[in-house]
């Protein structure tokens, strides 16, 4: 993968790709900066992503281990030095369902969260999830009938208390 | 109430304003990183390096490297040679002179493969072969640049040998033949003469034979070449190319000389080293094998740096004990078992790390003993023994295609007590590094900072930056 092909492939997949993390993590700078460094990787092992069949795959599962690894630090109170990989970024407020829906997910357990994020926002064939998270398609599916169902109780909730 | 399926399916970012990094500014920070991983990996560019202990040869015909399965293991501190020309060797370098197109004109590959005649494919004096390409060397690469329209074609062939003494011979036998030669008549009853020099090329030897062609009326020669043959360890070098003759010969042959001269010193990849005792036992198929010069020991402490002669750096050995992991009174059960391991570790009084770099015959295999770590781990967290606990923290980490890291700090009565265990597991394809490192006087505080020495992130960064080097490695060789 030369410069320009690396730089269209960055400029083309970066906001997806935050987006997807995002959505997965619930912590919109998080994802930025975890997408940031993931392309940085990218670059620095770029044979590997030449060879890699799906290379948007192969960023966005360095960016959630990232973010997951950095997640649990914090969650024990050991968040590592945050290294800066870009400048600060403006945030504008989301919606009112955005928010809902975001809370939402982050209230799911990661794994269905993931494969909830992975098929029906990363929009992957149930193959593809399962091939990128490591698992079985049949462990997928299970996760996707219980994510959904967890996430519709949780936003059916959510709508209750806030007409309440 | 909307659909959530709905709501997911439609998610967008807004709000999420986007300021990354500019491109080039991300590619920089990504070429400073791969610089940092590989600035102790073995041999830049070397996807493997074969290794075979003399008497013992391992010979093959064609081009294909030879097996990377060393020979049995000969007789300690034998010899090891290179086998397979790196990547990233500079056969072609200065091939063109100053022609700023060079790279498009010259071509590379196999010179006894095909029509096209790659690199210098033989050597001839008085109409009898001297050497070629092929014959008894393992592995060879050919480089020739042709400027369309012109005669100027400059010729490159790197032969590698099983060993030093077929190197030389070959070496030998050219020099040989070309001093025994320094007349003869062609065809056309030319004359062609031939002179042998020595040349100092950079390599461990070296000679330039000069060609030329004199028609019987003429005073001057009408056609003068120059052949350059280096030698270095097991490999042999030889080029070939049209030179200007009569007053311009000697600075030609300097500027040739000079052209040359990054090549011929490159082959220093190539010179004798001294190979490892490596245990027959552990030696498996092709993907299984660990190189024996793995720099298994690159990042940990010197032997300069223990407090006692008689501690310091161990190994790298397969004969070494294994690394032994305990928490909660167990160890890891029904852990996958590797295919090959070699042992490395750093001694002193306060402690130790040791390493164990494992291959395994899958990824799948391999990622089931970092899993099998990490759960074992996990599932013992925190270890009571009536006031006295040791406390298991562990992390994921982003290294390598899969890795983890375990920090054991002891709690007595709740509070940071003495006694520090560190355990790494970091996968690249289908091996495994384990780290283990002890420190009986250091204090693991879980509460302070992540940037503060003693805190669980900053021993495993501190662990994981040592054991870099190692990992580039790994991604060299297995990645």
């Amino acid at each position: 993968m030369d410069e320009r092909e690396f730089d269209d492939f960055y400029t083309a997949s970066f906001q997806r790709i935050t987006g997807q993390v995002y959505a997965m993590i619930g912590n919109r700078d998080e994802a930025q900066e975890c997408v940031q460094e993931a392309f940085v990787r990218a670059w620095a092992h770029r044979k590997k992503l030449e060879k890699a069949e799906h290379p948007e795959a192969w960023v966005r599962t360095t960016a959630y281990r990232l973010a997951v690894s950095r997640w649990r630090r914090t969650m024990r109170g050991k968040r590592p030095v945050d290294r800066a990989v870009g400048p600060a970024t403006e945030s504008a407020a989301p919606s009112e369902a955005h928010v809902a829906l975001v809370a939402a997910l982050k209230q799911l357990p990661e794994a269905q969260r993931q494969a909830l994020v992975l098929h029906h926002i990363a929009d992957l064939p149930v193959h593809d999830v399962a091939r990128e998270v490591g698992v079985p398609e049949g462990t997928i599916k299970a996760r996707l009938s219980r994510g959904r169902a967890a996430l519709a109780a949780l936003l059916a909730d959510e709508e209750g208390l806030s007409h309440a | 109430m909307p659909d959530p399926m709905d709501e997911l399916e439609h998610f967008t970012t807004p709000g999420l304003t986007m300021t990354p990094l500019p491109a080039s500014e991300v590619r920089r920070r990504g070429t400073r990183m791969r610089r940092r991983n590989n600035a102790l990996a073995t041999l830049g560019g070397v996807a493997a390096v074969a290794i075979i202990a003399t008497p013992i040869a391992l010979a093959a015909t064609g081009n294909d490297p030879v097996d990377r399965t060393p020979a049995p293991a000969g007789p300690s501190g034998g010899t090891a040679w290179l086998t397979l020309i790196p990547d990233t060797f500079p056969l072609t370098e200065g091939i063109g002179g100053t022609d700023p197109d060079a790279e498009e004109r010259t071509k590379e590959g196999d010179p006894t493969a095909g029509d096209e005649a790659l690199g210098v494919p033989s050597v001839e004096f008085c109409g009898e072969t001297a050497w070629t390409a092929g014959g008894d060397t393992i592995q060879r690469l050919g480089a020739t640049y042709a400027q369309e329209g012109t005669e100027n074609i400059n010729r490159r062939t790197l032969a590698l040998y099983a060993d030093g003494d077929a190197a030389d011979a070959a070496f030998e036998t050219i020099r040989r033949a070309a001093a025994e030669c320094p007349e003869s008549e062609n065809r056309n009853g030319d004359t062609e003469l031939v002179e042998v020099r020595d040349d100092d090329l950079g390599s461990e030897e070296s000679f330039v034979v000069v060609k030329q062609w004199q028609a019987p009326d003429d005073d001057f020669p009408y056609e003068t070449s120059v052949m350059q043959v280096a030698h270095t360890g097991n490999s042999l070098l030889v080029t070939e190319q049209g030179a200007a003759g009569g007053d311009q010969l000697e600075s030609e042959i300097v500027r040739q000389a000079e052209l040359t001269a990054p090549v011929a010193e490159a082959m220093d990849a190539f010179a004798a080293q001294p190979a490892e005792a490596v245990d027959e036992g552990e030696q498996g198929t092709d993907g299984t094998t660990i190189p024996a010069a793995f720099p298994l020991l690159d990042g940990l402490p010197t032997d300069d740096e223990a407090t006692d002669e008689r501690f310091g750096r161990e190994g790298p050995s397969t004969g070494m004990d294994p690394i032994v992991l305990e928490a909660c009174g167990s160890t890891p059960a029904a852990l996958p078992a590797p295919a090959s391991t070699l042992r490395a570790g750093w001694r002193d009084a306060p402690g130790s790390q040791q390493r164990a770099l494992m291959t395994f015959t899958s990824d799948a295999d391999a990622a089931a003993y970092v899993d099998g770590v990490l759960e074992f781990f996990a599932a013992c967290g925190v270890d009571d023994q009536g006031g006295i606990a040791k406390v298991y923290h562990v992390t994921e980490e982003a290294v390598g295609d899969q890795a983890a890291s375990v920090v054991m700090g002891i709690e007595v009565d709740g509070e940071a007590g003495v006694g520090m265990q560190v355990v790494q597991v970091i996968r690249v394809g289908q091996t495994v590094l384990l780290v283990r490192v002890d420190e009986d006087g250091n204090i693991v505080r879980a509460d302070d900072p992540p940037a503060s020495p003693g805190s669980p992130a900053s021993l495993t960064a501190e662990f994981l930056d040592r054991a870099a080097p190692v990992v580039a490695a790994m991604e060299s060789t297995w990645g």
